[in-house]
Parts: C-alpha cells; sequence; structure tokens
C-alpha cells in the first residue's frame, strides 16, 4: 500500500519530466531556426510578492521581459521552502523554458532547484546564493557580492574623511559569509590613515550592538572615535542609539551600515547614521532577464553577475524613502 | 481470638468500611477502632489492604461503602486536610521531609502561620512562631534539634521525630505510623517504643502501619490482622504468639495452626532484628512504666 | 539563611557534630560568600586595570544594561527553584517585544495599553508551558523547548520577519528615561527584584517553591497543591521575561523577530552563578542578582579592556564553571 503512491508520483513527474524534455527540444530546434519570433515562456519564483522592495524588483523584471519580447511567470514561495518546491512543480508542468529563482535559503531550497536541473530546464539563481560547495548545476548566479558592499562602505569614509580616523567597527557573525565579505571588503579598500581601535561582534543585533557600543563609549572619550562602521544596519541603528543616548552625536563623522532598512533610512534622515549601501533589487531583477533572454537566444552567459551596490547617503536619501 | 468490647467510646471507628479500584477489592468491609491514648498496629502483607485503609482514614480515598466515626459522632473526611482538622495526622513511611528546607520549616510545611503586614492582605509566614512551636513541640518528644537545621543533615531517627513533631504541632489526637522503622538506617524497634511511649504520654493514639511482628508486639497495646482486604483477626498483645500471629498473616485463619515451635515462617524471623524473646523484654520493659526506654 | 556558629552550637545532634572541623568551615564559608568574594575582586582588577571602569556614568552603564537579562532572571529563579527550567524566556522578549512595538506607535496616549497586552502575551507562553509541564506531565526542559519554538515562530508571523522601528515617546521612556540620575530600566528591575525576594523568602507561597524544588512528593502529601505551585512559577517567568522584552524594546526603539535569541542561556548561567541550582530546591533573589551583575561586569570590563570578541564568550564559560565548583561548597 505504501508504495502505491510513491509509484504514482514517480510516474507523474516522469511524465512531467519527459513534457518538459519534449518542450525544451522543441524550443532549442526552434531558436535555430526562427530565433527572433519565438516567444519564450520564463518561470519566476520570488520570496514575497507583497515585500515591496522585491515588488520594485519584480516590476522592473516585468519591464525588462517587456523589451526583450519574452514572457514572465511571476510566483512567489510565500517564505516558505513547502511552497517555493510547489511553485517549482507547477512552473516544470507549465513548461516554461528556464526558471529564475530567489532561493529562500542557501541550504533547504537545494531541493527545489535539483527538480528543475531534473527535469533539464536552465535554472537562474537570484539574489541569494546558495551555500558554498552545493552541488547545484545552475546557468547563472545574478546578485550582490557581500565584498562590493564593505569596499563601498570604505570608500564612503575615505571620501567623507580624507584625513582619515579612529573606527570603532561592528562586526555580524564571524565566521558567516555575508560578515567575512563585507569585512574584507572593507579592509582592503579603507585608507591608511583610519585605524580601527575597537571592534566588537555584534551578531547582526541592534540589541548586541547598542550595549557593546555603551561600553565602548565608556572606553572612548570625546574626540577619541570619529566613525562607526557596522556590517549591517540594525548593528549601525543599534550604536547610533548608543552614541545619541550619551548625547555624543556630535562628535561622530560617520556612521554606516549596510542593507538600507527603512529604519536605517530614518536615522539617516534624522542625522544619527550618515550613509548605507544597499542592494539594487531591480537592477538584479532587470539583469537577471537579460541574462536569462541572452541565454535562450543561444548566447553564452557567465557563471556569476554581481551588481554594484547604491549608496544612500542624505543627499540622495529622497529617492528611497517610502 | 477476639478482643474484648471497650468501655469508653473510641476515638476513630471505622465501619464495615469497602473500596474498589476498577476490578480489584482492595477493601471487603474492614471493621477496626482505635481507643484514645491507644497504640494500635495494623498489621499484614504487601496488598494486604492496610495502606488503603489509612487513606481512607486520612481523606486521600472516599469509600464506597461503610463510614467513619470520630468520638462516637459519624463525620466524613473528604479531603486530607478535614481529616488533619479533626486531628488525624499521618507520618509517612519517608517522612515527607523537603531536605532543602530547615526543620521548623518542615514542620510547619503547608501549614506555614502567617502574620498580616501592612493590613490583611499582605501576608508573611510567621518564622518567630515557627522557630517556637518547633522548640515545643521537639521538647515534647524529648528530641531537641536546632529548628535551623536544614533536614538534609539530620540522621534517621531525627528525620522520625521531625515527620512526628509536624503532627503533634496541629495537636494531631491521633498520629498514623506508616512503617515507622522502615526508613531508619538502624533499624531499632527500641527508639521506636520510647517513641510511642512518649506519644502515649502525651494523651495520643497512634495506628502503626507494619509487616513486622516484632514491631507490633513491642510497641501495641492491641492490633489487628489484615489480609485480602479483609480484617482476618483482632488481639490485645499477649493474647496470642508472634508464631500464631504469622500464620495468620500468610493463610487468614488459625484453624490449621499447629504449634509445633517452629511455626514461625523462616522469611519472617528473617525481618526482625530482634528475636521474640527480646520482643518479651522490651514489652517487659515497657510494661514496667516510664522504664529506661530500654 | 546560614547558620550561625552560635545556634550551630546549641543543641548539637550527632549530625552536626561532624561538621566543626575547620577544613569544613573554611570550605563552607568559601561555598557561602565564595561569588561575593569572586565579585568583588573582578571589580577591583577591572577598577585598577580600566581607569573608566569605576566612574558613576559606566556604573549606571553596566547596572542598566544588566537589568534586562535581570527581569527574565528573576522569574527564571523561581522555575529553577522548583527543579524546572524554562528555555522559552529568550522567545517570550522577542514575542511580548514585537507585540509591544506593534501597538505602540498606534496606541496614541494610552501608552500603558500595549504594555499591558505585551505582558499578557508573557502570561499566555509562561501558561502554555506550565500546561505542558503540570497537565501534560512534560519534562520543563522539553515542554518549554517547545514554547520557545512557538512563541519565536509566532513573532516571525506577526512581522513577516520583518524589524518594527520607532515607538512613540512615553514607550522610549521606558527603555532610556531616568528618574533623578538612575535610568528607568534600573528602577524597574530594582522593584521588580525587591518584589521577588519578598514574596520568594517571606510567604508561604515561596517556601512552597522551595518545597515543590526539594521534594516535590513530599510536598504533595503534606497537602501542598505542587500543580498549582508550578503553574504560578511559569506565570511568574513569563511576566518578567516579558517585562524583559518590552524595557528591551524601548531600549532600541524598536523590535526586531529575532530580539531575545539566546537570551536564555545568558539569564540561565546568571542564575546559576548566583547559587541556585539545577536540581532544584535551592537559590535566592539576591545571588540571582549578583549573577547578573557579575556577568554584566565582566562583559562591560572586557569590553572597557579592548579584550577581543572571541575571548568574551570563553570568559564567561570560565565563570560559570567557577561559580558551579563554589556552590558545590554552600553549607546548605
Amino acid at each position: 500500500m505504501g508504495m502505491r503512491p510513491k509509484i504514482a508520483a514517480a510516474v507523474a513527474m516522469l511524465a512531467a519530466g519527459a513534457l518538459t524534455l519534449t518542450g525544451c527540444g522543441g524550443n532549442g530546434s526552434a531558436s535555430s531556426s526562427e530565433a527572433a519570433g519565438k516567444s519564450y515562456n520564463i518561470g519566476v519564483v520570488v520570496l514575497d510578492l507583497q515585500d515591496p522592495d522585491l515588488a520594485h524588483m519584480t516590476d522592473a523584471m516585468k519591464k525588462t521581459a517587456d523589451e526583450k519580447g519574452v514572457k514572465l511567470n511571476i510566483t512567489d514561495s510565500k517564505k516558505d521552502v513547502g511552497s517555493e518546491l510547489n511553485q517549482v512543480e507547477d512552473l516544470l508542468t507549465r513548461q516554461v523554458d528556464a526558471v529564475i529563482m530567489q532561493p529562500l535559503d542557501g541550504e533547504a531550497s537545494q531541493n527545489a532547484a535539483k527538480r528543475v536541473i531534473a527535469a533539464n530546464v536552465p535554472l537562474f539563481i537570484l539574489s541569494t546564493e546558495f551555500a558554498e560547495g552545493a552541488d547545484v548545476g545552475y546557468k547563472s548566479y545574478i546578485g550582490v557580492d557581500d565584498t562590493v558592499a564593505g569596499e563601498m562602505q570604505a570608500e564612503y569614509l575615505n571620501k567623507a574623511l580624507p584625513e582619515g580616523g579612529n573606527i570603532v567597527f561592528a562586526a555580524g557573525i564571524y565566521g558567516a559569509s555575508w560578515t567575512d565579505r563585507r569585512k574584507n571588503g572593507f579592509d582592503s579598500k579603507i585608507n591608511k590613515n583610519f585605524k580601527v581601535v575597537a571592534e566588537f561582534q555584534a551578531k547582526g543585533s541592534r540589541d548586541d550592538a547598542k550595549r557593546n557600543m555603551e561600553d565602548t563609549l565608556q572606553r572612548f572619550g570625546a574626540g577619541q572615535i570619529d566613525a562607526v562602521v557596522a556590517n549591517n544596519d540594525e548593528m549601525a541603528i543599534g550604536a547610533a542609539s548608543a552614541i545619541a543616548d550619551a548625547g555624543r552625536t556630535a562628535e561622530f563623522k560617520a556612521v554606516v551600515g549596510v542593507d538600507g532598512t527603512e529604519p536605517a533610512l530614518q536615522d539617516i534622515k534624522a542625522g544619527t547614521m550618515s550613509a548605507t549601501v544597499r542592494q539594487d533589487s531591480a537592477g538584479q531583477g532587470a539583469k537577471a532577464v537579460e541574462v536569462v533572454t541572452d541565454f535562450l537566444k543561444g548566447g553564452n552567459v557567465e557563471n556569476r553577475y554581481t551588481l554594484p551596490f547604491t549608496l544612500i547617503t542624505k543627499d540622495n536619501l529622497s529617492e528611497f524613502l517610502k | 481470638m477476639t478482643d474484648a468490647p471497650p468501655a469508653t467510646p473510641p476515638l476513630v471507628a471505622l465501619h464495615d468500611i469497602h473500596k474498589t479500584f476498577g476490578a480489584v477489592s482492595a477493601l471487603r468491609g474492614v471493621s477496626i477502632d482505635v481507643q484514645p491514648g491507644e497504640t494500635f498496629a495494623l498489621l499484614g502483607d504487601n496488598a494486604a489492604g492496610k495502606s488503603t485503609l489509612m487513606k481512607v482514614l486520612t481523606g486521600v480515598y472516599q469509600p464506597d461503602r461503610g463510614f467513619i466515626e470520630l468520638d462516637g459522632q459519624r463525620t466524613e473526611f473528604p479531603t486530607p486536610s478535614a481529616s488533619r482538622d479533626q486531628g488525624v495526622e499521618m507520618v509517612y513511611q519517608d517522612f515527607a521531609l523537603a531536605d532543602n528546607l530547615d526543620v521548623r520549616s518542615n514542620i510547619f510545611l503547608g501549614r506555614e502561620p502567617q502574620k498580616n503586614i501592612l493590613g490583611p492582605l499582605l501576608k508573611i509566614i510567621d518564622r518567630k512562631k515557627m522557630e517556637a512551636e518547633t522548640k515545643r513541640v521537639l521538647e515534647r518528644l524529648d528530641i531537641p534539634i536546632n529548628p535551623r537545621l536544614k533536614v538534609k543533615r539530620l540522621s534517621g531517627g531525627q528525620r522520625q521525630a521531625v515527620a512526628i513533631g509536624r503532627a503533634l504541632a496541629f495537636d494531631a489526637r491521633l498520629i498514623i505510623m506508616d512503617e515507622p522503622t522502615a526508613n531508619l538506617s538502624v533499624a531499632k524497634v527500641d527508639k521506636l517504643i520510647e517513641v510511642t511511649q512518649r506519644l502515649k504520654d502525651l494523651g495520643i493514639a497512634v495506628i502503626i502501619i507494619t509487616h513486622r511482628l516484632d514491631e507490633a508486639f513491642a510497641v501495641a497495646d492491641r492490633f489487628a490482622v489484615m489480609r485480602q482486604g479483609q480484617v482476618v483477626g483482632r488481639f490485645r498483645v499477649g493474647d496470642v504468639s508472634e508464631a500464631q500471629v504469622a500464620h495468620l498473616i500468610s493463610h487468614g485463619t488459625l484453624d490449621d495452626y499447629v504449634d509445633n515451635g517452629s511455626g514461625i515462617p523462616e522469611e519472617r524471623r528473617k525481618i526482625g532484628s530482634t528475636s521474640s524473646m527480646d520482643v518479651v523484654d522490651a514489652v517487659a520493659a515497657r510494661g514496667s512504666k516510664g522504664g529506661n526506654g530500654s | 539563611m546560614s547558620l550561625t556558629m552560635d545556634n550551630i552550637k546549641t543543641k548539637l545532634g550527632p549530625a552536626d557534630l561532624k561538621d566543626g572541623t575547620a577544613a569544613t568551615k573554611i570550605k563552607r564559608f568559601i561555598g557561602d560568600y565564595g561569588i561575593i568574594v569572586l565579585f568583588v575582586v573582578i571589580l577591583l582588577v577591572l577598577a585598577a586595570a580600566a581607569p573608566n571602569f569605576l566612574t558613576l556614568n559606566n556604573i549606571v552603564n553596566v547596572v542598566r544594561q544588566s537589568s534586562i537579562i535581570g527581569l527574565i532572571a528573576l522569574g527564571m529563579t523561581f522555575i529553577m527553584i522548583t527543579a524546572g527550567i524554562d528555555l522559552s524566556v529568550g522567545s517570550i522578549v522577542g514575542l511580548a517585544g514585537m507585540t509591544f512595538a506593534l501597538l505602540a506607535p498606534a496606541s496614541g496616549g494610552a501608552f500603558w495599553l500595549p504594555l499591558i497586552v505585551g505582558l499578557g502575551v508573557g502570561l499566555l507562553v509562561g501558561f502554555l508551558s506550565a500546561a505542558l509541564v503540570v497537565w501534560g506531565a512534560i519534562l520543563p526542559f522539553l515542554a518549554t523547548l517547545a514554547t520557545m519554538a512557538i512563541a519565536r515562530t509566532a513573532v516571525l508571523v506577526m512581522t513577516n520577519g520583518q524589524v518594527v522601528s520607532g515607538l512613540s515617546g512615553p514607550a522610549e521612556w521606558l527603555g532610556s528615561g531616568f528618574i533623578g540620575p538612575v535610568p528607568v530600566p534600573v528602577i524597574i528591575f530594582l522593584i521588580a527584584a525587591i518584589i521577588c525576594e519578598f514574596v520568594l523568602s517571606r510567604t508561604k507561597f515561596g517556601s512552597h517553591v522551595y518545597a515543590v524544588g526539594g521534594n516535590e512528593e513530599s510536598a504533595k502529601k503534606v497537602g501542598i497543591s505542587t500543580g498549582r505551585v508550578l503553574f504560578a512559577v511559569y506565570l511568574i517567568g513569563g511576566v518578567t521575561a516579558a517585562l524583559g522584552g518590552l524595557v528591551l524594546t524601548a531600549r532600541l526603539d524598536g523590535a526586531a523577530p529575532v530580539a531575545g535569541t539566546g537570551y536564555e542561556l545568558q539569564v540561565i548561567a546568571a542564575v546559576v552563578i548566583g547559587g541556585t541550582s539545577l536540581f532544584g530546591g535551592v537559590g535566592t533573589i539576591r545571588g540571582t542578582v549578583i549573577g547578573v551583575l557579575l556577568l554584566g561586569v565582566v562583559m562591560n570590563g572586557m569590553n572597557l579592556l579592548g579584550v577581543s570578541s572571541y575571548y568574551q564568550q570563553g570568559v564567561q564559560g570560565i565563570i560559570l564553571v567557577l561559580a558551579v565548583l563554589l556552590n558545590r561548597w554552600k553549607s546548605d
């Protein structure tokens, strides 16, 4: 009895796979003969269509698709691994020509990705990378490199404080790739006339950053610190809040985060933070559709496309504030 | 093999108590009575129904049939605290002490005296009263222990004293002691004799639940033998031999008893460290009132 | 609570006589006062090593930082004395804090309403834990592991995993305000600690908490409603954790869905350092307050000395081990 549903599922999957295979083959032969006239159907799974930032991204994708003359099937996983898998399977059943997937998780989403590969449909990964060493044969990754975020923080400080200064560094989680990459990027680009006088691990949390920053403020008097650099916005906000509570906001020439979250933008507006760098979601979406279309039309694609972050300061804040 | 009907109304009498758990009849019409100031032993094997009977008396169980009389008045013990309110106190086999608390807290555990502070809504424990009462109660037992000592640092005998003191602190008229020597590292019957004698002097009746003949013979005035949920015999100490009672415990009747001098089954002889001669001596010592506590 | 020499000497029973040797007395002294000695030593070392340590500013800073963990540790002390444990406190911090953050901006003048609801949420989770422990007869470790997961899920679902930022004025006062020179969180912690100390050491309920932890069976036999006592301690734990969450949210002017993650371990460490036994029956609020301050001072001191974050957790671990070893020699 227990075997029967399994067999049924296997048959269904084989059938789906076969259909997709023939579909793909059809496209392949078609693309050589009637290249320009063929309309491609691209399946997209993003995390959450309700998320304003992702909505912004999918809008950009639709716009690019219109320009390129391809069709998009946009779905979302609602941040659930189960529904992510369902959405992928549905797209495969609908015989899309390629899948763009924004994985929910570097580990848990590998299943859904492998389903696409098994169906012989080209897979493109958007914005979240799979865990290192993951055996998932996608065509391209289109997203950001956290190293660049750190580099941009450094470049901002280099420009804002050409005379250099003393920095307090709020690290995320030592060993986590986002922390290490952002930190390495920052270290590689920051001018020699800067000095990190204190560094603490605040695990990406506002809570830990505030507590550690309070202690650090006790340690250093007025004029001994010039800037705070944090691996993410929550920590920058925590540090800024400690500084504000101590009434020492004026002493700090820069408090810099990463992510461009709404509370961080509010802090920039209030003057407690000075800058953050944000992923360009819309740019990523547009790029992904562009890459996939190129691929489907027979072009060569690279394994990795990384897009720059956007620096947000008081000067361009209005573009990003809701 | 019957005990003479007592002249005064009994302190406590259980009449025709029945208690069934599912298909098991734990008690099948049990009647016993205890006189004021009397020491009464309830003998029997495991599962004879002794503990169930005492749980009926302490309000833990409600009888299916039968009733309880206190001072000749019919009464009910719907809860353990109802039973305690009437002066029926239980001293558990394990003494039911909290090792982490001191002596006075254990004596008053669950019934801590309170006093008002800042009005009637805010009550705190009255530790002074607890300490004074504890001293008083332990003095009555003539077993002085520092009321502030943690119970975990007491010897087995001292722990028992605390457990009995707990009963005394609330004006017990009847104290039920469940296997009183089972948790003493040195199972000395003489200690028990001392304590029960002291309680008797204080006019407190005692029921001792035990499966040890030597214990029962050493301390009790009267005893009842239970077997399979029924009382199979009631005796005054001195009216029967240990051998006869041992036979009764395991067979439920004396009809087939043959006194051949080796009537005590082997396993029963092993239980107590005291020989029957010692017991006789002990009884004699107690009989000579006050004595030296052997 | 400890015995004075006087009353040890009065009416010595055989059990007391054995304990009179000098070595035992020294051990017992270390067991009873070792943590205080350790605390003082740490204070002296830090005062000597870090010039900014013994400033009024920094003292206020440390106590304020410790007050949130401290609030949660108060309830945890009750629970651990009953030989229980509550792993859900970190999630309660997150859930109560998030509830508060979501309601606060909309509450207008009725700033107390989100506070009440936040505390209610803590009570609810505490009730759930208690129900699993008492009615479900599930080990506290497992029961609260479950409620920890449930409460955290609730936070994530409530906000879709987003940070909520920006509270109203009075709410912020709760976290950053002062009454005279004393920060509001410190005042809340002090008041709560005094109430808890009173309840635990002076009331009948407090005494029953110890009894349940010392010997639950005995407590039952003498007529203590042990189920009611257990229910009460998990409810207290829920409320104090929620209070911690409210103060945290107020202090950070916002709530993150992951807020409070890992707090349970810090809190348990502080309570154990303060002399409460994981096996129940032993512990005081005074001890817990010292444990909380000791951990807070050490973390602060390491930051003042510029000790790398790499080592900080390790130092906490060493202190925990020291405390457990010292408590082994306690006299009671």
